[in-house]
C-alpha cells in the first residue's frame, strides 16, 4: 500500500511540477523593430574627402623653379599648411619659387632652405598648402616594402605609381651623405621630391633620382626626420641671377 | 473449543482440521465440556478484569497463567466447528459485556473481532487437534479485513490529478490560443517589414546607381581637373618661359638696337671722313680732319662692341 501511495503522491508532484514549467503566455509584441537610424556622416571621413582626391594627392603639389635662363619644375608634399619638402636641385638656381597644388591653386614661395647632407629642400610658402599633410614613418623601408609614388613626373599631371624597395644602393649624384634607398617605381623627370608612401599611406622617402635602368633612389624617411630634428642643417638658398 | 498446548502445536503443525465423524462426535463432546468451563470462568472474570481478554482465555477457561499466554494459531476450521465456535463466541460477547460493567472504573481492552474472531493478534485454534489421517482437505485461508484507506487516498490523488490534468490542458489551451495570435501578429510584422526592406533595397539600389554614376562623373572630373591643372601649371610654365623670352628677346633688340646705332654712327662718321679727306686741302684743316677720324674709330669700335654684345645676346 505504500508503494502505491508514494507512486501516486510521485505522480501528483510531476504532474502538477508541470504546471510550473508551462510556458508563458507571450507578451505584447514589440513595437520598435527599426532601429533608430544612427549614421553620423562625420564618422567615415577617413575614406573621404572633400573633393574626392586622397589625402597623398591632395598634400603633393608642383613646384616651379623660374632660373633666370629657363624654367624647371619638380614635386614636393606638404609637412604642414605652409611647409612642403622638395629636393635640393629642384629649388637650385631659382630666381622664382612657384607651387601648385593638385587643383590648380597658385601659390608663391617665401624661402626655401636647403642642406648639403642630402638632396633634400624645406621650402616655406606664403599662402596656406591645404588641408592634407604628410604623415612621416618611424623607420625606413626594407627590401621588398611595396611602395607608392605620387608626383609629377616631366612637369606633367598628377601621377601614382607603384613600386618595390630594392635596398640601399650607392648614390648615382654623389651629394648624399647618407643611405639612399633604391627602388622599382618608374620616375621621369619632374618627379623629385615625391613622397614615397609604404602601404599605410607613411611618407618613407623622397624620390630625387633615377638611372637607365629605370631604377629610382630616394631619400630614406629617416634622413628627413633627422633633418627637421636639426633646423641647424638648413642653410637658406639664396635667390636672383 | 479448547485445546492443550501440544495439541496446538499439532495443528500449527499440520494446519489441517479432522473430519473423521467419530472425531467429531468427540470433538462435540469437548466443547460441551468446554462451554460448561466457559461459564465458571466467566464466573470469575472479575478477577480477570485486569487483562484483557484472549481467545485464548475465552476457549481454554484455563487460569493457568502459563496456559493463558500461550500463544494461540487459528487455523482454518470446517464448517460445523466454525458454527459451534461462533455460539461460543456469541456467549462469550454476553459475558465479556457483564464483565465490562464490572470493569468499568479500567477500560478494557478489547481487540475488534469480525464474526467473533478477533481480527488482529495471533489467531485462535478451535477444537482438538487430531492427528491427520486420509485426504487432506485444502484449507480455506482467513485473510485479515483490508483496510479502505489506501483506496480513499488513491481516489483522492487521481481526482487531483484529474484536476491538475483539466487545469493543464486548458492553461496549455489559452496559452496556445495566446501563442497563435502572437505568430499570427508576428508573421504580419514581418511581412511588413519585408515590404518595407523591399522598398528600402529599392531605394538603396536607385541611391547605389546614383553614387555610382556620381561617383563616375566625380572620377572623370577629377581626372579633368588634373589635366586642366597640369595644363594650368604647363600654361604657367610657358608663361614664364616665353616671359623669360620676352625679357631676352627684349633685351636682344635693345643690343640690336645699340649696334645698329653705333653702326649708323660709325657708317655716317666714315662717310664724312672719306668726304673730308677727298675734298681739296685747303678746304678743311688737316688737324681737323685727324681728329674726326679718330672720332669716326671711335664710333666705330663701339659699333663694333654692340655689335659684339648683340651677338653674344644669341648666344645661349
Amino acid at each position: 500500500m505504500n508503494r502505491r501511495l508514494i507512486a501516486a503522491s510521485l505522480a501528483a508532484v510531476l504532474a502538477l511540477s508541470g504546471c510550473a514549467v508551462l510556458p508563458a503566455a507571450p507578451e505584447a509584441l514589440p513595437t520598435d523593430w527599426v532601429p533608430e537610424a544612427t549614421v553620423d556622416p562625420d564618422t567615415n571621413t577617413a575614406a573621404l574627402s572633400p573633393d574626392g582626391f586622397n589625402a597623398a594627392q591632395r598634400m603633393t603639389v608642383r613646384v616651379r623653379n623660374i632660373e633666370c635662363r629657363g624654367v624647371s619644375t619638380g614635386t614636393g608634399f606638404a609637412l604642414d599648411a605652409f611647409t612642403l619638402v622638395t629636393n635640393r636641385h629642384v629649388v637650385d638656381h631659382a630666381k622664382n619659387l612657384q607651387v601648385s597644388t593638385h587643383d590648380g591653386r597658385l601659390i608663391d614661395v617665401e624661402a626655401a632652405s636647403v642642406t648639403t647632407v642630402a638632396d633634400i629642400a624645406i621650402i616655406t610658402t606664403a599662402a596656406s598648402l591645404g588641408g592634407a599633410f604628410a604623415v612621416r614613418a618611424e623607420e625606413d623601408p626594407v627590401e621588398g616594402d611595396a611602395i607608392t609614388v605620387v608626383g609629377y613626373p616631366n612637369g606633367g599631371r598628377l601621377t601614382t605609381t607603384a613600386g618595390v624597395i630594392l635596398g640601399p644602393a650607392d648614390d648615382p649624384i654623389g651629394g648624399a651623405v647618407g643611405t639612399v634607398l633604391a627602388t622599382t617605381a618608374v620616375v621621369e623627370p619632374g618627379s623629385s621630391g615625391s613622397p614615397v608612401l609604404n602601404a599605410d599611406g607613411e611618407v618613407v622617402g623622397v624620390v630625387y633620382a633615377k638611372n637607365d635602368a629605370d631604377q629610382s633612389f630616394i631619400v630614406p624617411v629617416s634622413t628627413l626626420n633627422s633633418l627637421l630634428a636639426q633646423p641647424s642643417l638648413l642653410v637658406p638658398e639664396s635667390t636672383g641671377c | 473449543m479448547s485445546q492443550t498446548p501440544h495439541q496446538d502445536d499439532a495443528e500449527d503443525a499440520t494446519g489441517v482440521d479432522v473430519t473423521d465423524p467419530a472425531e467429531e462426535t468427540a470433538a462435540e463432546e469437548r466443547d460441551a465440556r468446554v462451554e460448561g468451563a466457559g461459564s465458571s470462568e466467566d464466573s470469575a472474570g472479575a478477577d480477570d478484569s485486569a487483562d484483557p481478554p484472549t481467545p485464548t482465555d475465552h476457549v481454554s477457561g484455563s487460569s493457568d497463567p502459563n496456559e493463558t499466554s500461550q500463544p494461540s494459531v487459528f487455523t482454518g476450521v470446517d464448517t460445523d466447528d466454525a458454527d459451534e465456535a461462533d455460539g461460543l463466541d456469541a456467549d462469550d460477547t454476553r459475558a465479556d459485556d457483564a464483565d465490562a460493567d464490572d470493569t468499568a472504573e479500567i477500560a478494557p481492552i478489547t481487540a475488534p473481532t469480525i464474526q467473533g474472531v478477533r481480527a488482529t493478534g495471533a489467531i485462535p485454534i478451535v477444537g482438538d487437534a487430531m492427528p491427520v489421517t486420509g485426504a487432506v482437505p485444502v484449507i480455506r485461508p482467513i485473510y485479515p479485513p483490508k483496510s479502505r484507506t489506501p483506496w480513499i487516498v488513491t481516489t483522492i490523488v487521481l481526482f487531483l490529478l484529474l484536476a491538475g490534468s483539466v487545469y493543464l490542458g486548458w492553461r496549455l489551451w489559452t496559452v496556445n490560443g495566446e501563442w497563435q495570435d502572437y505568430s499570427d501578429q508576428l508573421t504580419q510584422a514581418n511581412y511588413d517589414l519585408g515590404e518595407q526592406i523591399a522598398a528600402e533595397q529599392l531605394i538603396v539600389t536607385q541611391k547605389e546607381n546614383e553614387v555610382a554614376l556620381l561617383s563616375e562623373q566625380l572620377s572623370a572630373s577629377n581626372s579633368r581637373l588634373l589635366d586642366v591643372s597640369a595644363e594650368k601649371a604647363d600654361a604657367l610654365d610657358n608663361d614664364a618661359w616665353n616671359q623669360q623670352i620676352v625679357e631676352q628677346q627684349g633685351n636682344q633688340l635693345s643690343l640690336g638696337q645699340a649696334a645698329t646705332a653705333s653702326l649708323n654712327s660709325c657708317i655716317d662718321g666714315l662717310e664724312n671722313l672719306v668726304e673730308y679727306v677727298s675734298a681739296p686741302e685747303d678746304e678743311y684743316d688737316a688737324d681737323q680732319v685727324q681728329d674726326y677720324a679718330d672720332g669716326v674709330v671711335e664710333l666705330c669700335a663701339a659699333a663694333d662692341t654692340a655689335t659684339q654684345n648683340f651677338q653674344n645676346a644669341f648666344t645661349p
